[in-house]
């Protein structure tokens, strides 16, 4: 055969795989070209205008079998064409949010899997690998999943990764990052992400035991984050950033809300607990008796500036917000309209009782029946005032797990320590020696 | 004819060029965007106008008709549930708006999280968006790898044919727990009655759909008791078939007393720890005197965190025994000082301080110095603590327990 010949043949050969590769893919050409190769993707509109016979938007009647669906016009293997398409397809920011999580998630499916295998391949008589059991490793490889696909929402839709349905994209925006640029805001994000995938992984490697050196290493990250956040924002805009997203900020929500705390007294009280944060909440690992007397320290100065700065009423009540057992009866009461004044008024049985019941258990002119039988009326007595002030469905509730209320109706006294922390004594000892805990 | 051979070759190989040219410019176009996160990616691709159909086209009131034209349209199914769930969603916006018309302008800094009656029909109102969604696509709405993941041992012994009646048991189950728990973390005494009758209850559900070897399995990888047993053998390694032995003998127990809620009465607390000492009594005896044992060692929850401890440390695993002797044999000697009522309280003291720092002495080189000591007195030390006499008070036996304010 002549070279011409097989020059020839080669080229046109090479000409029809190529030119099949784009039908069968067009995605493979670049968009200003693919639609050349899209023959299929045309032909949907127009076989299906026919078959309705009238406008779509009104009434959508079923498409006959096309051959070429819209989905395979807007169907791409790079999410960046996939939402730029589907904008162009004129889909709604929420929709378009929706469709394009569920593309993230149906890419992330083999991670997924692969984790949900683990779990169903452990036999149920082995420890439980699961989520709910203290999994470091697991937990953080759940996290990092999200992380990433957070990461590529916001990558993809800029503020419309906001976009939930029926939710203000920019409210949402403006409560999480106050003023800030959506550049900055993008910036912010990714410092926050590298970070949190930072101390993830220092937590997968402590195994539920946290060492001194964990600390050491997460203080670390924490500072390291501060300062790159630092680098890029104005002071002004840190100082911001920080307080709407700060873990004091979070402790503090319910009881600003139960208080209905102002602005003015959200700044103040977040400044005078900020420099105590790490001594309120120390973060991971165990509380040892040191690190607990500290924090009854920190708390009784923060207390003694916030009573300085509020003025007694509004401390009374933000000190009564903070504590854990107002909360809850708050949620019961609030539930059932008990009014705040009655819940106060409940709660407030608490410290003349347990001061009374201190000094019974003190009085030397008591033997130990006195004493329990003394003890046994003053929560009866408090037991009644609570009942009748709270009415008959949030009072036996809220007496019932008042648990310094139980340990005077049992013969024990409690002291309630300034930090708000309770002290129980019982005498003699309940649970004879060896006697195994109840389950 | 060599003329029009000449030209053949000079318009293939042009056509050759420009082809190889398209195909590399397409892929440094994706390649371009195969990182979606990078900064470029952020701004906004003008991509050619989709030819064909908008989404005005199918924005339609009639849901299920949309879903009709979506799965014409070829949209797979997860797409479609997308569209759909993102529809029903924004047919909520309004009665979600309404319930909670601060949502928007709330403060940053308070939350709702108090107004239980909100949570409440905030959630009822999702309920009732789950099941519209259910009620659109059928089984395809829950279908979801997340939700596999979530469900853990929930579905691997269930016959596929039955996992939809299965689902929709737990799911109406699940509803019921939510709501008893809605009004706060209180767990009254009646609270738990009704808990314990709602598992009761779920079972028998469970017991009408499933056969009694199916059950079976199903509660012994997703019950309570099942649960608990693998978190408290964490340091036993069972068999398969001791951990059926161990579970049957702990099953009868959580049915006499279920779980506990609210305080409990001293003769409930005593009951119940009678109950507990002749249950592992019970088990030592089926177990027999080796295993018996280290299931006891193992039920400890300071072996359990000494265990741990070890493995982080990377230290031998016989080291958790031998600490645990150490323990044992110290713990025993302080016992036998405290009762002992020759002895005058100071000297007490001396012999307990002395043990203490014994305890110190054989417990620190177990866990490679100083480091690994300071960790153990967090973890599953605390008897070290103990050894040491506390302070007399002026009551004379005091137990002082605190509990957190805040």
């Amino acid at each position: 055969m002549k070279p011409v010949v097989l020059i020839v043949c080669t080229s046109l050969t090479a000409n029809a795989a190529l030119l099949g590769i784009f039908v069968a893919r067009p995605t493979l050409a670049p968009p200003s070209v693919r639609s050349y190769f899209e023959f299929h993707s045309e032909a949907a509109p127009s076989a299906r205008a026919p078959e309705t016979g009238s406008s779509a938007t009104t009434r959508p009647g079923k498409s006959p079998s096309v051959a070429a669906p819209w989905w395979q016009s807007l169907e791409s293997p790079d999410l960046t064409t996939l939402v730029a398409r589907l904008r162009a397809a004129g889909f709604p920011p929420a929709i378009l949010r929706s469709i394009i999580d569920a593309e993230i998630e149906a890419r992330f499916a083999p991670r997924i899997q692969e984790l949900t295998r683990e779990l169903n391949e452990t036999p149920y008589w082995k420890p439980d690998p699961s989520l709910y059991a203290g999994n470091a490793r697991l937990f953080e490889s759940i996290n990092q999943i999200y992380r990433e696909r957070a990461q590529l929402l916001r990558g993809l839709l800029g503020q419309d990764a906001f976009a939930y349905s029926g939710v203000d994209p920019s409210a949402a925006q403006q409560r999480q990052y106050g003023n800030l640029s959506d550049a900055k805001i993008s910036l912010v994000q990714r410092i926050s992400d590298d970070y949190a995938e930072m101390m993830g992984q220092v937590r997968t490697a402590m195994q539920g035991v946290t060492l001194p050196e964990d600390r050491e290493k997460l203080a670390l990250l924490e500072r390291e984050k501060r300062a790159d956040l630092a680098a890029m924002l104005t002071p002004a805009e840190l100082a911001d950033y920080e307080m709407r997203s700060s873990p004091v900020t979070n402790r503090l929500r319910t009881p600003l809300s139960i208080m209905n705390a102002s602005e003015a007294e959200f700044r103040t009280i977040f400044e005078i607990q900020r420099p105590y944060a790490n001594v309120i909440s120390p973060g991971v690992g165990v509380i040892t008796m040191e690190m607990s007397q500290q924090r009854r320290e920190a708390t009784a100065k923060i207390n003694e500036q916030i009573k300085a700065a509020l003025g007694e009423a509004r401390f009374a009540q933000y000190e009564r917000a903070t504590q854990s057992e107002f909360q809850q009866l708050h949620r019961l009461a609030s539930a059932e309209g008990v009014s705040y004044d009655a819940m106060t008024k409940a709660f407030e049985v608490r410290g003349p009782t347990a001061t009374a019941s201190a000094a019974i258990m003190n009085d030397r002119n008591l033997n130990a029946d006195d004493k329990r039988h003394a003890l046994k009326n003053l929560a009866q007595t408090a037991r009644t005032e609570i009942l009748s002030t709270l009415g008959p469905t949030v009072g036996p509730a809220y007496a019932e797990n008042a648990r310094w209320l139980t340990h005077i109706a049992q013969g024990g006294s409690v002291s309630i320590m300034p930090d708000g922390n309770m002290s129980y004594r019982m005498s003699p000892p309940v649970n004879p020696a060896g006697a195994a805990p109840a389950r | 004819m060599n003329l029009i051979v000449a030209l053949l070759t000079a318009v293939s190989l042009g056509l050759n060029l420009v082809l190889v040219g398209i195909l590399f410019a397409g892929r440094n176009a994706t390649v371009a965007k195969s990182d979606p996160t990078s900064p470029a990616a952020t701004t906004r691709v003008q991509a050619p106008p989709a030819k064909g159909p908008s989404w005005t086209d199918y924005k339609t009131e009639d849901l299920p008709a949309m879903v009709q034209q979506l799965r014409d349209q070829g949209f797979p199914s997860h797409i479609v549930r997308a569209v759909a769930g993102g529809r029903i969603r924004e047919t909520y916006a309004a009665r979600l708006r309404a319930l909670d018309p601060q949502s928007e302008s709330r403060p940053f800094w308070q939350s709702p999280g108090s107004d239980v009656k909100l949570m409440q029909q905030q959630r009822q109102l999702y309920r009732e968006q789950q099941q519209a969604l259910r009620d659109l696509l059928g089984p395809e709405a829950d279908q979801s790898d997340v939700n596999a993941l979530y469900q853990g041992r929930r579905f691997d012994s269930v016959p596929p044919e039955k996992a939809a009646d299965v689902r929709r048991i737990l799911r109406d189950y699940d509803d019921r727990r939510s709501e008893l728990f809605s009004a706060g973390s209180f767990g009254t005494s009646e609270q738990g009655r009704r808990v314990n009758a709602l598992e009761q209850e779920q079972r028998d559900a469970l017991a009408a759909v499933l056969s009694p070897l199916e059950l079976e399995a199903y509660q012994l990888r997703n019950s309570d008791t099942a649960r608990g047993l693998r978190s408290q053998l964490s340091a036993f390694n069972p068999s398969e078939d001791e951990f059926r032995t161990l579970y049957k003998l702990q099953s009868e127990y959580d049915a006499q007393f279920g779980r506990l809620y609210g305080m409990p009465s001293s003769e409930e607390q005593q009951r119940r720890s009678a109950a507990l000492r002749q249950l592992n009594d019970q088990i030592k005896a089926t177990l027999g005197p080796v295993r018996g044992a280290e299931y006891e060692r193992a039920n400890d929850y300071y072996f359990r965190q000494t265990n741990q401890l070890v493995n982080r440390l990377e230290l031998p695993a016989e080291t958790t025994t031998q600490i645990w002797g150490v323990k044992q044999d110290l713990e025993q000697r302080a016992s036998a000082i405290r009762r002992d009522p020759s002895l005058p309280a100071d000297d007490r003291a001396k012999q307990l301080a002395v043990l203490a720092e014994e305890a110190s002495a054989k417990v620190t080189p177990l866990l490679g110095g100083a480091r690994g000591l300071e960790a153990y007195q967090q973890n599953g030390g605390s008897w070290m603590q103990s050894l040491t006499p506390r302070p007399a008070t002026a009551t004379g036996t005091t137990r002082i327990i605190t509990t957190p304010g805040r």
